[in-house]
């Protein structure tokens, strides 16, 4: 599928997938799982809860005493250990292993807090979630939303799991998009689908929108100009334009804990063996990776690679500790043979980058810059921000240059002395 | 099955495979057939200045990766690119320093002094070719150098003929012959036929960007017409122009190379219209005869301007 014939006189195009072929499997409770917590660990912090602490189902879990980030408990058993973890550019995080003991006992403390829920009561939790709610953004108190986008596209090539959300949830999404409309105060509710599944959708209450077949249409960026015809300008961000996308399987399980009074732990995502063959499988948030490849007969071997999000932005995991996470959409194994070295070749200036480019961005100055570690130069003339991030320069790169990754470096770097600044001011 | 070590890194974690290597060696396959022919018609001393050219070129590049401690870049085929290009353009019967003192004016003077392999800001081939222009230009003569041979056909060089004797020489010179080679010239570039199956080859690969050729073909046509349309008898038509010198390698493989030329696509536009311009102004009324060396060189210095027109960024006000 990704390798290029001989003759390409234009630059390759890539459709999102369809949910067409790939059988469904719903795969048991793990015995033992993992709960990422979006906050460092460090030794001076008190935690809330210590090894051997007893959690049951849907368990909202607090970690620390200084700060409300939290994680949904799995399953019902007792927590074996609590760690730090490193992520992509030294993100930290804390890590709860949870040993799953016996059958589900569902927490009951959440319930009251789905029996009403607005603006003010929409909490820090309801991001766990599958499909991960941009709780934040639709807290935000600064923007009034004007547009809810519900996305029912895919994020990355190979991957089905807003299709099958889309045509399998519907009832609980239905609920979620309505709770959703009221909470934001939008005034407009659009539903994002891929163009071929547009019919058949008047039971939710969102206008729905057709956005092209071709990566990337569906990036944030993207997907606006298409279906609002607004541009995104470079130094604003969607939040600022009053857009709030919110991912289509986050509105079904939104919906999902309402009608049953406790939390939807259940994330459904593409699995995608060494030879191709997909599975779409449905697991509890938490879930450790190897789990699933285990459950699914995937045999992993020295040299293989193993990937979270699809092949074009995903990431690359090096443990099979780690968990599913809220949004996590797909998982690809690869075979030692399918990995493509980067090379550290410099630029040659062919021009394929620029030519594949959907945000024209003019890569091949960019990557100059970037080599340099001139981010500031790289942002100011040669457009930086613009780029979605949907790695199609890296793929075609001739000299098969990072180039995704350095964008990406980049883009953190000027985020980190962004947030320098903002602190000294 | 848990302590498999995986291979980490960044995404995306797939490529269509193109490789600089097999870019090189598309391009070296497209004048295979030009450099045959020119080994058919000027015999065993062709053969044995690509084969210097090649040869020589490579062992400079070698020489100079192991001089500065670099990592070893000639398995990226552009050295023998550099050499086979250079070998194109050079008359049959030059001497053996002279084809290796060509390349290592383009791999050493026209590439790796400005840091290798796509940091040249001119093509390597074209700096060559100007220094052996201006230092030997006897040697470079196609008519002094290409006196022993009697083909068949008219042994003068059609362009300096041409330049010397007005437009009505250039009848004499049919289009047909000069389309396929039977001209007094270079080992590859007179094969006009060749270079234009190789070029198209590479158009169609997606090596050669087709607007620069096209454009730059289509600058030579718009000139060379003016220019005719105004004098006649002094101008040759603008057929005669595009198939007879340095045109048509210069259109397909001397403005193409990557480094040197520009990747929007009006700045391809441009940059390759006034290669075109620039090749029949320095023909018709510059001093020398022969001005595709010249022009590319201008094309060269003005891309990184030219490249600045390029399309507005997605989110870019003003």
């Amino acid at each position: 599928m990704f390798r290029r014939s001989l003759f390409r006189s234009s630059p390759p195009r890539f459709t999102y997938q369809r949910l067409q072929d790939v059988s469904h499997r719903v795969l048991p409770v793990a015995s033992r799982m993992v709960m990422f917590c979006d906050h460092p660990l460090t030794r001076r912090d008190r935690l809330r809860i210590q090894v051997g602490d007893a959690v049951r189902t849907g368990q909202k879990i607090v970690p620390f005493t200084d700060s409300d980030a939290c994680v949904l408990a799995p399953g019902t058993g007792t927590i074996q250990g609590i760690d730090a973890f490193e992520g992509n550019f030294g993100s930290r995080w804390t890590r709860i292993d949870l040993a799953v003991a016996s059958e589900d006992v569902w927490d009951t403390a959440l319930a009251q807090a789905l029996d009403s829920v607005d603006r003010q009561t929409l909490n820090a939790w309801m991001g766990q979630l599958p499909g991960a709610l941009p709780v934040g953004a639709l807290r935000s108190p600064r923007r009034a939303i004007e547009t809810l986008v519900i996305a029912a596209t895919e994020t990355d090539l190979g991957t089905v799991t807003a299709q099958y959300v889309l045509r399998h949830r519907s009832r609980y999404l239905a609920r979620g998009i309505d709770l959703l409309r009221a909470v934001s105060g939008a005034r407009r509710t659009l539903l994002a689908v891929n163009r071929d599944t547009v019919q058949g959708l008047g039971h939710l209450h969102a206008e729905p929108v057709a956005v092209a077949d071709h990566y990337p249409s569906a990036a944030p960026a993207l997907m606006v100009q298409q279906i609002l015809g607004r541009t995104v300008p470079v130094d604003s961000t969607l939040e600022r334009l009053g857009i709030c996308i919110v991912p289509v399987e986050a509105a079904a399980a939104l919906g999902q804990s309402l009608g049953e009074k406790r939390p939807c732990l259940d994330k459904t995502l593409t699995v995608t063996a060494k030879d191709g063959r997909q599975t779409l499988v449905t697991v509890r948030v938490g879930t450790p990776v190897g789990f699933i490849c285990q459950t699914l007969g995937i045999e992993l071997g020295d040299g293989d690679r193993l990937i979270a999000g699809g092949p074009m932005a995903g990431t690359a995991l090096y443990t099979l500790d780690y968990p599913v996470l809220p949004d996590t959409h797909s998982l690809m194994v690869q075979d030692a043979s399918q990995v493509v070295r980067v090379g550290d070749d410099p630029c040659i200036n062919c021009g394929e980058c620029i030519r594949i480019c959907p945000a024209q961005v003019p890569v091949n100055m960019l990557v100059r810059f970037l080599e340099a570690g001139q981010y500031a130069e790289a942002a100011d003339l040669y457009d930086l921000m613009a780029c979605v991030d949907c790695g199609l320069c890296s793929y075609v790169c001739t000299a098969r240059i990072p180039i995704f990754q350095y964008i990406r470096l980049a883009k953190h770097e000027l985020a980190l002395s962004a947030a320098a600044e903002a602190e000294d001011v | 099955m848990s302590d498999a070590k995986f291979i980490v890194s960044h995404a995306p974690y797939v490529h269509d495979g193109s490789s600089i290597a097999a870019r090189h060696y598309q391009v070296l396959l497209a004048l295979v057939p030009a450099a045959a022919a020119g080994v058919l018609q000027w015999g065993q001393p062709a053969l044995a200045v690509i084969c210097l050219a090649v040869g020589s070129a490579i062992a400079w590049e070698l020489g100079f990766t192991r001089l500065a401690r670099q990592r070893p870049s000639i398995g990226n085929g552009s050295a023998a690119l550099i050499g086979m290009t250079l070998a194109m353009l050079l008359p049959a019967t030059v001497p053996w320093w002279l084809v290796v003192t060509g390349t290592f004016l383009a791999v050493i003077i026209g590439k790796q002094i400005f840091g290798g392999i796509g940091a040249n800001p001119f093509n390597p081939v074209v700096v060559a070719m100007a220094i052996l222009g201006l230092s030997w230009p006897r040697l470079m003569d196609f008519d002094a150098m290409l006196l022993a041979y009697d083909p068949g056909f008219a042994m003068i060089e059609p362009l300096t003929a041409v330049k010397a004797f007005g437009a009505a020489t250039a009848e004499q010179f049919g289009c047909l012959d000069l389309f396929f080679g039977r001209q007094a010239g270079a080992i590859g570039a007179p094969f006009g036929i060749w270079l234009v199956l190789g070029g198209l080859y590479l158009t169609v690969c997606g090596v050669v960007r087709w607007q620069i050729p096209a454009a730059f073909i289509a600058g030579v046509f718009v000139t060379a017409t003016a220019f005719h349309m105004a004098d006649p008898a002094r101008y040759a038509g603008a057929g005669f122009h595009l198939l007879t010198g340095y045109t048509l390698i210069g259109a397909f493989f001397l403005a193409t190379e990557d480094s040197s030329s520009p990747v929007n696509f009006w700045a391809m536009l441009i940059y390759g219209f006034v290669g075109g311009l620039m090749t029949v102004l320095i023909r018709n009324i510059g001093a020398y005869p022969e001005g595709v060396i010249y022009a590319v060189m201008i094309i060269n210095v003005i891309n990184p301007l030219v490249d600045k027109i390029r399309p507005r960024a997605l989110g870019k006000v003003t």
